[in-house]
């Protein structure tokens, strides 16, 4: 059977070898054998484990324990990092990668202006307003890969991504939303089904107000001026040319944003909504009209 | 095989019979009995031999077409949904006469309406709060946004300013009080210096002292002793008063000093004179 071919003797080889099975692999490379448990004389009697008391019985106290002192993980009951923990608002993160992948999978259509409605309607995003979520908190994750052209509108962001957004030309909106409006926004449709008027967004409370009226993380109460003067700093301090939206075709979608006042793009608080009839209902009442607006 | 699947009893989900060796057993079941709720297409499949469609009258043809599609519909709708519960799940506003106490509330019409807009006629008017409710609202909202968004802006302006204004009044304060510690510090070590040194003189003072007792009483008595001590006494006293005299003897000559140079200074004064009026004089 002897052959010059190198395969045909493998091939020949493969023939009189028996099959592949559990009693003729070899260990991996990194395998360690488990020592067994011996018995008798080989090991056995009280296995390493001495002679009588806890060591012997392996009835080990629990990790911690001092044997009746007060432990030490319990000494200092102090954790002041959770004062008012359950009080705290919480943005749930979405990251730039993952919101490219839903443009790319046409779960959202950067043609339009991105907001909460969008985010929540791919069913990828799920923010639980009763467990005091305040929206989406856009994160860096993916900003080097993240390519599209978008108008957003998240509720928290950090500086490397309004700089990764607005590097390709998009425009970025910091908005907060009262969890009455979260509660319209992250389930459109099941709210404007309810009959209700589109409730009116009410202003931030006193802690977040700095972060809103602040152009530097581009708040949607901050001075318009100031907001294009920062966008021409971040985009010095990062070292990309800003891209002019003044002379983009898509001027008008990437500058379109909300009324301080309203939650829906197109839409005004006061508004009721039927999707079964198409019709947009105003109030007429003077008095109503007045408490919507202002 | 066949003899046996046909010895044993088949259940036909959609009409809910039995059959056992081609016999027909009805279900006993309560819905079935009654023919209220899941009866009812179990009637229709009862008479379910459809009739020839191409013998039907001409004339009654529009008539029976809608009849005839509705019983072959009812035959089809295999759900056992009530004819409400059917509705609801088909989007169709449900027909239910209004029996119970929330059917009146406007939350329940406000949702039919949002749910099928004028269809279920209830006037989209419900969907507004009331001028009560509108005047409620505004004073929960009077209460809990007291300020406008220019007025929290600016609060919370003038609160980071006072913070600010804090911490640099106490830095201040403390740069302040640094300087004070420098200068007392360096009080502080010249004293001790001063102290230390005056400390050692006192204790030289002392060892002389001894050191001349010793001398005068050639080492024959021990330094407790109370004539020793006697002794160690009178000469600091001695020293002190040769000390304190010594000192008179300096400022008195250092008086004496001052007043010759005072002298000297006042007979050079008087000379000048004296030559500026003869100089006078003279011309």
């Amino acid at each position: 059977m002897a052959s010059h071919r190198g395969y045909e003797k493998a091939l020949s080889m493969l023939r009189t070898l028996p099959r592949v099975s559990l009693y003729n692999v070899a260990p991996t490379p990194n395998f360690v054998k488990k020592s067994k448990r011996g018995r008798g004389q080989h090991g056995g009697d009280t296995h390493g484990a001495g002679n009588k008391g806890a060591l012997a019985r392996q009835s080990y106290t629990r990790t911690g324990f001092e044997m009746g002192n007060n432990p030490y993980y319990l000494r200092f009951p102090n954790e002041p990092y959770y004062i008012g923990q359950h009080l705290r608002r919480q943005y749930p993160p979405l990251s730039l990668g993952q919101l490219q992948l839903m443009i790319d999978t046409d779960r959202i259509n950067p043609k339009k202006p991105i907001d909460l409605v969008q985010i929540c309607n791919t069913g990828l995003y799920k923010i639980n307003v009763s467990g005091l979520h305040y929206g989406v908190h856009l994160t860096d994750d993916g900003a080097d890969n993240f390519k599209a052209k978008v108008n957003i509108e998240v509720q928290w962001a950090s500086e490397p991504v309004i700089a990764a957004i607005e590097r390709n030309g998009g425009t970025i909106t910091t908005a907060f939303y009262d969890p009455r409006c979260l509660h319209a926004l992250t389930k459109a449709k099941k709210f404007l089904e309810s009959g209700e008027p589109i409730p009116k967004r009410m202003i931030p409370p006193e802690d977040a107000i700095k972060a809103y009226t602040d152009p530097k993380f581009r708040g949607y109460l901050a001075d318009p001026d100031k907001i294009s003067w920062e966008r021409l700093v971040l985009a010095q301090k990062y070292g990309y040319t800003l891209p002019k939206i003044e002379e983009d075709p898509d001027h008008e979608m990437l500058t379109a944003r909300k009324d301080p006042r309203q939650i829906f793009f197109g839409l005004e608080p006061g508004w009721v909504i039927n999707l079964v009839d198409r019709i947009i209902l105003k109030p007429t009442d003077p008095e109503l009209k007045e408490y919507y607006k202002g | 095989m066949t003899s046996l699947s046909g010895l044993l009893p088949t259940f036909s989900k959609e009409n809910g019979r039995l059959f056992i060796s081609g016999q027909l057993w009805k279900v006993l079941s309560p819905s079935f009995s009654t023919g209220a709720c899941r009866g009812v297409k179990t009637v229709a499949a009862e008479e379910a031999t459809l009739p020839d469609l191409d013998h039907v009258d001409a004339d009654a043809e529009d008539q029976d077409t809608s009849a005839e599609a509705e019983r072959i519909q009812k035959i089809r709708d295999i759900s056992g949904l009530r004819p409400n519960h059917r509705n609801i799940v088909h989007r169709v506003c449900p027909t239910e006469e209004k029996v119970l106490p929330h059917h009146y509330t406007t939350y329940y019409n406000k949702r039919m309406f949002g749910r099928y807009g004028y269809a279920s006629g209830v006037n989209p008017g419900l969907c507004w709060p009331t001028q009560e409710q509108l005047a409620e609202i505004k004073e929960y909202e009077r209460v809990a946004y007291p300020y406008s968004i220019m007025e929290v802006a600016k609060r919370e302006l003038e609160k980071e300013e006072a913070e600010k204004e804090r911490i640099l009044s106490r830095d201040a304060e403390v740069a302040d009080k640094y300087q004070k510690m420098l200068k007392l510090k360096e009080e502080f070590l010249k004293r001790k210096v001063k102290e230390k040194e005056e400390a050692e003189a006192a204790k030289a003072f002392k060892n002389r002292l001894i050191e001349e007792v010793r001398l005068h009483f050639n080492y024959t008595i021990n330094e407790r002793d109370e004539r020793f001590r006697l002794e160690v006494k009178e000469r600091a006293k001695q020293l002190r008063e040769k000390e304190k005299l010594e000192k008179k003897t300096l400022k008195k000559e250092k008086q004496a000093v001052d007043k010759a140079a005072k002298f000297e200074i006042q007979k050079k004064q008087l000379l000048a004179e004296e030559e500026r009026k003869a100089a006078v004089k003279s011309t």
